[in-house]
């Protein structure tokens, strides 16, 4: 048994606000071995980054030690010098953030910046220096490094600047890398390949990691084990396979049952949300930390506290009834109904080949050049039905949900709503348009004005259209309220008092105020938790299927639409590349984009570590937009001249599922295709936190 | 509503919104700047309504020798026409005063509706509405007061005016910019999708929102207009005579300084306190609201 190269013991971390001392990490104890892959996972607020920067030996402003010490190689981070620390970051110790454009300065070229690394800790001869920081922006798979010295932050990508800070990381070699959320900002194929680098600089390097992560399928993918935290503490330690077969926590199985899960066949499951929020830790309970919102919880949880128990199967939990919780988890998720499909439906929404562009100025305002974010979209809404459109950021579906909704105006192309065409902007439509068709937004910071009390907000829609008489107003608001799940105490406060999820809900009240036909979601849970989410997502179906409302669901997450969608449009660069019913496309065959997106998606199962696509590149400007199938620039399947050239046909698979591409799809050769692919993807599945 | 209504939950949350807005005011207050400017403009205010029965005499009143130095009988000696200073600063009050929250009010109304509107509208409308409005901005404000008053004439309503008229700009730019930055929130694009109509907007959407910067500029923006109220009255454009005005005893006084000072000295003394407190209130308002 090696020596573990970072040990915690019984490390309590405080910090003092106006409210009092929040007890941000209580007695975690943890040990990570060199070489070793481990993650940290929990929700917002669950004390995660707090551990990762005492890790670092900076506990921040306000913040003291309560217990407990963190050994690295033998040495209490937490008892050094700062400047010992000074020489120990960034030689030993190596941390990566989610946001690398505030890791890198954007005045320095990358050259400098990881020269000056060099510099610091003197670890190769002066005149190697450049030689030393080429090799490693080669390692970390940048092509043209040379060319990347020179360039400045601005000049990259998001993934280009991850990638340049990981290199900055592990050029003074260090043994151990403590990141925290790489991938959160970055779209899903490029996240894909961040991971994919991960695993291998570790192999090359013998770092060991401290992954920080609230994606429980990008934990699965390279940790090898895993801590899940809540509220401060440690409540389940155990290697990932066990972690996500076996959970024994019932707050790890909450985390696994609330996630939007892909499963085939069609039979949904309900997402089974965490009752509750996670504490603000001020008020620490005597008894279990996480009771309040337990499903398996008795009275002895709420008196003691339990202590970290070690399992049959090595694992480490914080719960005095695990050993009944094994037995009963994970599958705890009850199957759904299956949604009946009146395929006689008709049409809500049909959206002919429209385009929307818009101008940029560039270069002091000269050179005005045309953003094609939507370029030529057909689609059509049943009523009652779901349609997702997925894509990466800069694909053109959030610029296509506004204009449908009017706050983007068409270039051309017709938008028949209700029977009626509704090409106006917003302003100019018809009061029943504006009744019938409604919007949640993604952010729930913003969706509330802070000014009015959550009983108006909800009440005006039903004010403005006349829906109820003015005297039923007040029940009717607390009859929408109660329906997403929010008590009639509600009405009087404001927004900045309500929870990002509660706010969410208010939203969602809202805009089924007014009985609409159609309602858009723009990303309308990507900014929550995912226990959150999945109430968000219940009561949202909920409301829709009450309603009989269709939905146009924005979303990059492809769990989350899987879990509600009847049916799916794929764009990218402004174009449609694939549309059909939400199973065909998930089961195959794809669009090579669609591929991509499909094998990206970080897969909860550890053993499903196979081969996957990768994109190479990023996506390319929709100002000048390549010619042909503008996907032709990064398709791993291109056929060469003729996807460079010629705009693809679209081919018709049957049951509506349409895929707009230059290969075959029909007959054998579909399934050739599909077996070469070899994706594994029909277990992928979205997991996020 | 019913009383049920009133329930509150169990959960820890903060306060509401209007509670907090009001809770910062009053922890503004409690710093030791801003309780010196809060004694020393409330003094000025008891002291305004008060005058009649703190002034010894009318404020026109002839009741002494011309220009003497204090005594029993007038506590701040008397002016160059044998009046009261004392009785003349006290009424004098009452002009700053009074005017000084007028102008500001008149202003902070129209600059407010100005800048919501062209931010709100954006377009075409915003930029000339904008160019013109930075025109003024670029006038140096005693300019427009001279421009103003020499067109129509001293009196304490076109003082209120030309005051008004010269901080609209100033107003318009601070709420434009707000509400550029409110416009794209979420909520105002929920509320176009309502078909909400533009009065809506403005004035239950926005102007909520923007009452933090409006109410900080307000409370700097009177003290300037208390300053703005004496220049003028120094310079003769005024509260016509024989009203007592800060500015204009100043202006009488200087001729008198070599003889006694004590016509100069005191409402100089009284406009610039008063000025000084409200800065002072002002700023740790600023500061609590910024947080």
């Amino acid at each position: 048994m090696t020596h573990p190269l970072l040990q915690v013991d019984d490390l309590s971390i405080s910090y003092a606000t106006e409210g009092g001392w929040i007890r941000a990490v209580r007695n975690v104890s943890l040990a990570v071995n060199p070489r070793e892959i481990f993650g940290l996972v929990g929700e917002s607020g669950c004390g995660k980054s707090t551990l990762a920067y005492a890790i670092l030996g900076d506990l921040g402003e306000g913040g003291k030690r309560d217990t407990g010490r963190i050994l690295f190689q033998n040495r209490d981070l937490l008892s050094l010098s700062s400047h010992e620390l000074r020489r120990l970051r960034g030689a030993k110790i190596a941390m990566v953030h989610q946001d690398p454009t505030a890791a890198l300065t954007p005045t320095m070229k990358i050259g400098v910046q990881l020269a000056e690394v060099l510099h610091i800790h003197a670890t190769v001869p002066e005149q190697r220096t450049q030689e030393r920081c080429i090799e490693m922006l080669a390692r970390v798979h940048l092509s043209d490094a040379a060319g990347v010295m020179e360039r400045y932050p601005y000049e990259l990508s998001g993934g280009q600047q991850q990638r340049v800070v990981i290199a900055m990381a592990l050029l003074a070699e260090p043994d151990l890398l403590v990141l925290d959320e790489p991938t959160t900002g970055l779209d899903v194929t490029v996240e894909a390949a961040v991971l994919d680098l991960l695993l291998e600089i570790r192999d090359a390097f013998g770092v060991a990691i401290v992954y920080i992560a609230h994606n429980l399928g990008v934990i699965a993918r390279v940790c090898e084990r895993v801590g899940v935290m809540y509220a401060g503490e440690l409540v389940e330690v155990a290697t990932t396979a066990n972690l996500f077969h076996r959970p024994q926590h019932p707050y790890t199985v909450g985390l696994l049952s609330c996630v939007p899960r892909v499963d085939r066949p069609a039979g949904r499951r309900a997402l089974k949300p965490i009752p509750g929020t996670v504490p603000n830790s001020i008020v620490i309970p005597t008894g279990c930390s996480f009771a309040a919102r337990c499903v398996y919880v008795q009275q002895r949880c709420r008196d003691q506290r339990p202590p970290l128990e070690a399992t049959a199967s090595d694992s480490l939990v914080r719960c005095v009834r695990w050993r009944e919780i094994c037995k009963e988890a994970p599958d705890a998720a009850a199957p759904q109904e299956n949604k009946t499909i009146n395929p006689a439906s008709h049409t809500i929404l049909e959206v002919d080949n429209l385009r929307v562009y818009y101008p940029v100025r560039r270069r002091f305002g000269f050179d005005k050049q045309l953003v094609k974010a939507v370029d030529g979209v057909d689609l059509a809404v049943g009523q009652a039905r779901i349609l997702a459109v997925v894509g990466e950021s800069g694909c053109g579906k959030s610029t296509l949900g506004a204009a449908i909704v009017g706050l983007r105006r068409p270039t051309s192309g017709r938008l028949i709503f209700n029977e009626r065409d509704i090409g106006k902007p917003v302003g100019r439509r018809e009061s029943t348009v504006h009744r019938l068709l409604q919007m949640i937004f993604q952010d729930h910071s913003a969706t509330l004005n802070p000014t009015i009390s959550i009983g108006r907000i909800v009440g005006r829609p039903l004010r403005l259209f006349s829906i109820v008489p003015p005297r039923q107003l007040q029940d009717e608001v607390k009859a929408l309220l109660r329906s997403v799940g929010l008590d009639k105490a509600t009405t009087h406060r404001k927004p900045a008092q309500l929870s990002g999820g509660q706010r969410q809900r208010v939203a969602i009240a809202r805009a089924f105020a007014s009985r609409p036909k159609l309602v858009v979601c723009d990303e309308i849970t990507s900014a929550l938790d995912v226990s959150v989410q999945a109430s968000v997502l219940n009561f949202l179906l909920e409301l829709q299927r009450d309603n009989q409302t269709s939905l146009l669901f924005i979303s990059h997450d492809l769990g989350v639409v899987r879990y509600l969608a009847d049916e799916i449009m794929v764009m990218y660069l402004g174009h449609v590349c694939e549309t059909g019913p939400a199973d065909l496309v998930f089961d195959g065959p794809n669009h090579p984009y669609t591929e991509a997106l499909l094998s990206a998606v970080p897969v909860p199962d550890p053993e499903a570590r196979s081969t996957r696509i990768r994109l190479k590149g990023s996506v390319p400007s929709a100002v000048s937009p390549p010619s042909g199938c503008p996907f032709h620039t990064r398709c791993p399947r291109s056929l060469g001249k003729i996807c460079d050239e010629e705009v693809p046909p679209w081919h018709e698979l049957g049951s509506g599922h349409r895929i707009r591409c230059h290969l075959p799809f029909s007959g054998d050769a579909v399934k050739g295709l599909r077996t070469e692919g070899g994706t594994g993807r029909k277990d992928s599945v979205a997991l996020h936190v | 509503m019913s009383a049920e209504f009133m329930v509150g939950q169990d959960e820890n949350l903060a306060h509401s919104g209007g509670v907090k807005f009001t809770q910062s005011f009053i922890r503004a207050l409690s710093r030791p700047s801003a309780a010196v400017g809060l004694a020393i403009v409330s003094f000025w205010i008891l002291v305004a309504i008060l005058a009649p029965l703190i002034a010894p005499y009318g404020p026109n009143d002839l009741v002494g020798r011309a220009l003497q130095s204090p005594s029993a009988a007038f506590l701040l000696g008397t002016d160059d026409l044998g009046r009261d200073v004392l009785s003349r600063v006290v009424w004098g009050a009452r002009v700053v005063l009074v005017l000084a929250p007028m102008a500001v009010l008149i202003a902070e109304i129209a600059g407010a509706l100005i800048g919501l509107f062209t931010g709100y509208i954006g377009g075409w409308v915003d930029d000339v509405i904008m160019r013109i409005n930075d025109a003024l901005i670029s006038f140096p404000a005693i300019l427009l007061y001279l421009l103003i008053i020499a067109a129509l004439g001293p009196s304490k309503t076109n003082v209120v005016i030309a005051i008004a008229l010269a901080s609209i700009p100033g107003i318009a730019r601070i709420v434009r910019g707000v509400v550029l930055d409110l416009r794209t929130r979420s909520f105002i694009l929920a509320a176009r999708l309502r078909g909400e109509r533009l009065w809506y907007m403005l004035l239950v959407e926005l102007l909520p929102n923007a009452r933090g910067p409006v109410i900080v500029d307000a409370t700097l923006r009177i003290a300037y207009a208390a300053f703005a109220i004496g220049t003028l009255g120094f310079l003769g454009l005024g509260t016509p005579p024989p009203d007592p005005d800060w500015g204009g005893m100043v202006n009488q006084g200087v001729k008198w300084l070599s003889v006694s000072a004590w016509m100069t000295a005191v409402p100089a003394i009284a406009l610039a306190s008063l000025v000084i407190g409200l800065n002072l209130l002002a700023d740790s308002l600023q500061s609590r609201i910024k947080q």
